[in-house]
């Protein structure tokens, strides 16, 4: 303590006020490695909100189902099996829902979505109006909607798992459950031929290896200052406990006293 | 040196590189949530197309066909079950109308925007109670379902089936579920608790 207060030169002001200056000295000096810390890092923490690309790609997949498989339902009403008739119902109901959400997002994000099914959607639709009413109609109905909502259960779980966007991980999470549900209502007329189905493409290899975690200087930087500012803190009270009883010995002495022991 | 009392100096500063800290963190975490509200009227017809899609139409698209008279419950994945036509459009009724005896106070400029389901339609109605539905005689002479006492209507602002657009309107309209109950759940409250945690 005695060397630390000749270094700063001090030694021959009034203790008093050195007691004061020195917490003072090391919380400042805190406090501007903190400031130091964070001012490069301040800028990074700002993260970009525009919709990405995949985010986009999602809407537009999800919009292009409702697009296809109201109608597809809407027949299914017409030409399906009792059954089927009531799964094309629950699709048709579903994919409203879904659509209404979808369009509500894509409005929102500033993303627009087709107004059309795509090519293949459209030669799926054009099989389901040439099959005839019944089992060939349920056929046809039950693998092109299977095979087709597999695909986008895909898209919508890779989605879910890595959107940078609330709002696109909140609508992946209402998407693939109604996603699942269909499928299993698709398997449930008991049409559906599994082996004509993609074989799924997932690696057998190894387990993915995981990323190292990915803190920028700005996370290490308030890290850093939260320790700082604790360890600071605490070493501040101490001494200010230690302090207290120090003058309170010095009180009772006279300051000559003390002023002497330096030279000692 | 000017004396400043001694606990007040650190406190002061501690306090200062706490709201430091806490304001980098927080703009940090605000940022993420705030998007361009922009392009709010975008408007999707989706039905107009190059390719005519039988798609179900609205009440104002193809207000004659008899499955427009036709009540059924939807079992949506979010909503619950939901009573709609027979072409999967939601089916709505009024607070303001009153059920015992059923009346209807929704008339004029209401009716054109609500349009009353009519009676009469020939087609059996599907997983509803047959003893909830009944029919009244509205003032423009009318002949309008009922269910539950709770006078039927369409929403001229639905688009496709299972469209809710008119929920919650003027704090009356909901749509209405098999038993007669309005459905005052949204899909972002159904969503919230979807796992029921």
């Amino acid at each position: 303590m005695l060397s630390a207060s000749e270094l700063t030169g001090l030694e021959f002001d009034p203790p008093s006020v050195l007691d004061r200056s020195r917490p003072l000295v090391r919380i400042l000096f805190v406090v501007l490695t903190v400031l130091a810390l964070l001012a490069p890092g301040s800028a990074s923490t700002a993260q970009t909100t525009a919709v990405s690309d995949t985010d986009a790609v999602l809407l537009t997949k999800v919009r292009q189902a409702g697009l296809w498989e109201m109608p597809s339902g809407m027949m299914a009403m017409e030409k399906g099996s009792p059954l089927v008739q009531k799964v094309g119902f629950a699709i048709m109901m579903d994919h409203g829902r879904l659509d209404v959400a979808t369009r509500a997002l894509s409005a929102k994000l500033n993303s627009p979505v087709p107004d059309q099914p795509s090519e293949e959607q459209r030669g799926w639709l054009a099989e389901q109006v040439a099959a005839a009413p019944g089992p060939a109609f349920d056929r046809v109905f039950a693998n092109r909607l299977r095979a087709a909502h597999g695909a986008v259960f895909a898209v919508l779980a890779q989605l879910r798992a890595g959107t940078r966007n609330d709002e696109v991980r909140a609508f992946a999470t209402v998407g693939n459950q109604a996603v699942m549900r269909h499928m299993t209502m698709l398997e449930s007329t008991g049409m559906v031929d599994y082996t004509a189905l993609p074989t799924p493409a997932v690696s057998t290899t190894a387990a993915p290896v995981g990323e190292p975690l990915g803190l920028d200087t700005s996370q290490i930087a308030v890290v850093g200052a939260l320790f700082l500012l604790v360890g600071g803190g605490l070493f501040y009270v101490l001494r200010q406990i230690k302090g207290n009883r120090g003058r309170a010995r010095a009180t009772a002495r006279p300051a000559t006293a003390r002023t002497g022991g330096s030279h000692g | 040196m000017i004396r400043i009392p001694r606990p007040v100096v650190p406190a002061a500063v501690c306090l200062t590189a706490l709201a430091l800290l806490t304001a980098c963190t927080a703009g940090a975490a605000t940022t993420s949530g705030g998007y361009g509200a922009g392009g709010a009227g975008m408007q999707m017809p989706g039905m107009q197309a190059p390719m005519t899609l039988p798609m179900p139409q609205s009440i104002t698209g193809d207000p004659n066909n008899p499955a427009k008279s036709q009540l059924r419950a939807a079992k949506t994945f979010d909503l619950g079950l939901l009573l709609v036509d027979g072409t999967g459009y939601t089916i709505y009724r009024y607070d303001r109308d009153s059920t015992n005896p059923s009346r209807s106070n929704c008339n004029g400029a209401c009716a054109a925007k609500w349009i009353p389901v009519k009676a009469g339609g020939n087609l059996a109605p599907i997983d509803v109670d047959q003893s909830l539905i009944g029919q009244i005689t509205r003032a423009d002479g009318i002949q309008q379902l009922t269910l539950a006492g709770w006078p039927l209507y369409h929403y001229t602002g639905d688009s496709e089936p299972a469209d809710t657009s008119g929920q919650g309107l003027d704090e009356a309209w909901y749509p209405i579920a098999p038993d007669g109950k309005k459905i005052t759940m949204t899909q972002d409250q159904w969503r919230e608790n979807a796992f029921g945690l």
